[in-house]
């Protein structure tokens, strides 16, 4: 169940670092930290990834859906471990990496630490969900300086106890999450300012060729530069004309927010 | 027009992109570096994923397409392509992040609580605008399908319908935001390439030079047009550009040049017309909204708004001259697809045709690849926006409060196999037509049916539930009446006519309606929480 790969030592002060994002896999990884420090009388640090990605709502449930029959549960990590280790007396302190690659993360927080080992659990995927997700597990294996214990698997019998702590902490769906926001009063009249002075400022001349070259047809056409006529200068220097108003915008309302702030 | 090295650079640049598909997110899991997904880098990840998707077939094949054969007219598709993320910029980007929802449907019922019409409306209008939008995806694959193998147009589109739904439904949705980076790439660098290849070849290195020969040409379109019923028309395959010109020139002496606004849009309410659809329509646009998601920050929201303009606009720029550069080089090839009646090709094929005019097979497969993938990459974008909102608006709002993650994932599926099939069958009834024309009767429906309605959401405190749902019932039945009857060359509707675009007439009829009816009733939803949500400090 447990494999141990040696590397270079951690700081030789009794710490193991967790990696958890409160899966099934991930609470094997837990009760086995907790294990070894009791039995070598270390502390515990926990990390979880929170991965900062840029894709879509559907993307993430479809990825959450295929993952399901992997994770098996989907708890707060750290909490977890905490309310374990609280019931097993062994000291747990948690960390949280608000950003991704997962494997990179974990790394980071163990370059910080230094711990004497690293504790992770392998999901066991196979097939397209192995293909297309890869290892973080083994990312870490291979790239850790420190010394790495890999959980095999899951154990239900093994995780039974903690299994029921999981259950009370576990993470709400994206939907249920719902950020409380005091009320206060809201200046929109400036906003709205900013806002309309950008925008006109690109549609007054953006309109005006449309009239232009509907009502003044013959101007248009007049060559201004070389062979370029009136129109055809106006479409190109709309361009730069956008970019100015958007740029000019942004650094108004940044202004503005710094003020506000 | 087959070989085998431009084959070989379409499946290899199709490849990249289903591997890119397959393995992307494992290397966002697994890398051991900082080096994807970070912080300081996210907003021009996220530039570059909104200008990928948003730089679809219309963009690369249809703009410079259109110009090719239509002239100065059609610089305004680029131009309100660009205009409208300035529109996004200003009114709605940052408050929606702030808000932190992104479909029409969620951000009207986060201020008003409840109301399934509203979400169901939602939900209707994206689908509808998203269709419209897959519609000439579909269409400019088919003709490029049918340029590169010589297929028939039909095996084309059905081909490529059922590849764009299996990557979609298999892998493709999960990594859409890299392949929209890749292509966003991909796509610019292909277009500078033929630009500079085009320009230092047979201009001298002049980019003004382009525009003095453009000055003396007959736009082929209006050419063909009317060479169509002249029982003396020469064989064009047998000139060269300058003798086709020249012909055609000295034959219609009297009629515009390419640089001569009207040829297209030939009065003040057409050209306004098309100005007010595209400019207001990239707002309205789901999957654009949709990608907003995806920026970290509200402050990101911004700056990745800006790196999206400077990107496209200088896309757009680059557009100009090479479809008058390609209306010259290739103006014998445009008046003989006209006249034997292969307008499916003449009007979307300008630039892999000037590509392989000033790069051979190696940028025609370039072209040709690019263009495909960014096809799969929009496509893909348009029909998960389409699943996300049936499965999550829909479905389980409406039909199944108690969906599981699993049906509604399945749901979604359902609905991109749909949509997707619907799309074939309208590609196959629209083959001819422009791609970018296409586009911008797309952005007419997005600017009336859910840039008024999230407009006045976001910015007017007075609005009603009723108001909103009166401002998206009336541009979605004005805006589809008018589409409709362009599409079937109604001349007018009720005694009013049929201009290239809806939007003039739509988006104000949205605008009252929503004005009206606030004004008539009283119910102004959570006002002062989504006010808050939307404008407090970040």
């Amino acid at each position: 169940m447990v494999s141990l790969m040696n590397r270079n030592q951690g700081n030789g002060q009794g710490v193991i670092l967790l990696a958890t994002d409160g899966s099934k896999p991930a609470l094997m990884a837990t009760k086995k930290a907790i294990e070894l420090a009791l039995a070598f009388g270390s502390m515990v640090h926990t990390v979880c990834v929170h991965e900062e990605l840029p894709t879509t709502s559907l993307e993430r449930l479809d990825e959450a859906v295929h993952e399901e029959q992997f994770m098996g549960i989907h708890a707060h990590g750290n909490m977890v471990a905490q309310e374990y280790g609280r019931i097993r007396g062994v000291e747990v302190v948690t960390h949280t990496e608000e950003t991704g690659p997962v494997v990179a993360a974990i790394l980071g927080c163990a370059k910080k630490l230094r711990p004497d080992m690293i504790v992770i659990g392998n999901s066991g995927r196979s097939g397209w969900e192995r293909i297309s997700l890869g290892s973080v597990a083994e990312g870490v294996m291979k790239h850790s300086p420190f010394p790495v214990v890999m959980t095999k698997g899951i154990d239900e019998a093994y995780i039974e106890d903690i299994l029921t702590i999981a259950q009370k902490v576990l993470l709400p769906t994206v939907e249920e999450v719902e950020e409380l926001i005091s009320i206060g009063e809201v200046r929109m009249g400036r906003a709205m300012g900013l806002s309309l002075t950008a925008l006109l400022a690109f549609l007054i001349p953006y309109f005006g060729l449309g009239i232009f070259s509907s009502f003044w047809r013959d101007v248009a056409i007049e060559p201004v530069l070389g062979s370029m006529n009136v129109a055809l200068l106006w479409i190109l220097m709309l361009f730069p004309m956008g970019w100015l108003s958007a740029i000019a915008y942004h650094l108004m309302v940044t202004r503005r927010e710094e003020g506000r702030a | 027009m087959t070989s085998i090295v431009a084959m070989s650079l379409v499946i290899g640049l199709i490849a990249v992109s289903i591997g890119v598909a397959i393995y992307s997110r494992r290397w966002s899991r697994t890398s051991s570096e900082f080096y994807v997904a970070g912080q300081n880098i996210s907003w021009a990840q996220n530039a570059l994923a909104l200008t990928g998707d948003y730089l679809s077939a219309a963009s690369f094949l249809g703009v410079a397409g259109a110009i090719a054969v239509l002239g100065i007219d059609k610089t305004w598709d680029g131009l309100g392509y660009f205009g409208g993320y300035i529109v996004l910029l200003a009114l709605l980007a940052v408050p929606l992040r702030k808000v932190g929802k992104f479909t029409t449907s969620e951000v009207l019922t986060s201020r008003f609580k409840g109301s399934r019409s509203l979400r169901f409306g939602g939900m209707a209008g994206a689908v509808v605008i998203s269709t419209f939008y897959v519609v000439p995806q579909i269409v400019g694959a088919g003709a490029l399908l049918q340029l590169l193998m010589g297929w028939s147009y039909t095996l084309a589109v059905i081909i490529v319908g059922v590849l764009v739904i299996a990557y979609v439904t298999t892998g493709g949705m999960r990594a859409t935001t890299y392949n929209q980076i890749i292509q966003g790439v991909v796509l610019w660098s292909v277009m500078l390439i033929i630009l500079i290849l085009t320009v230092t070849t047979f201009f001298g290195a002049d980019l003004s030079g382009i525009f003095s020969i453009a000055e003396g040409i007959v736009p082929p379109q209006l050419a063909s047009d009317l060479l169509m019923n002249d029982p003396n028309v020469p064989d064009f395959t047998q000139m060269s550009a300058s003798q086709a010109v020249e012909f055609v020139s000295a034959k219609f002496p009297m009629e515009p040049n390419a640089i001569t606004p009207g040829v297209f849009a030939p009065d003040w309410m057409n050209v306004m017309a098309l100005a007010v659809g595209l400019v207001f329509g990239t707002a309205g646009l789901p999957h654009v909204l949709t990608r907003y998601y995806t920026v970290r920050k509200p402050k990101d929201a911004r700056t990745s708004t800006i790196g999206v303009l400077l990107l496209i606009g200088g896309f757009y720029i680059m557009t100009i001259f090479v479809g008058f550069a390609a209306m010259y080089l290739l103006y014998p090839e445009l008046m003989n697809y006209f006249l034997t009646g292969q307008s499916s090709i003449a009007v979307n094929m300008a630039v892999p045709l000037l590509a392989e005019k000033v790069g051979g097979q190696v940028l025609l497969g370039l072209a040709i690849g690019g263009a495909f993938c960014a096809i799969l990459s929009t496509v893909a974008g348009l029909l998960i926006t389409i699943g996300t909102t049936v499965s999550h608006d829909f479905y389980k709002e409406v039909i199944n409060r108690n969906a599981t993650d699993r049906q509604e994932v399945l749901v979604a599926k359902l609905a991109i196999v749909a949509m997707g099939i619907m799309g074939m069958v309208l590609g196959l009834g629209l083959a001819n037509q422009n791609v970018s024309y296409l586009v911008t009767l797309a952005f007419g429906m997005a600017a009336s049916i859910f840039f008024p309605v999230l407009f006045m959401t976001i910015w007017w405190r007075r609005y009603t539930r009723q108001g909103a749902l009166a401002t998206m019932l009336v541009g979605l039945i004005v805006s589809v009446i008018f589409v409709g009857a362009a599409l079937v060359g109604s001349g007018a509707v009720l005694g009013i006519p049929v201009l290239i675009n809806p939007a003039l007439y739509s988006l104000p009829a949205a605008i009252v309606a929503g004005v009206v009816v606030s004004l008539l009733t009283d119910d102004v939803g959570d006002v002062d929480v989504f006010m808050n949500r939307a404008h407090g400090k970040d």
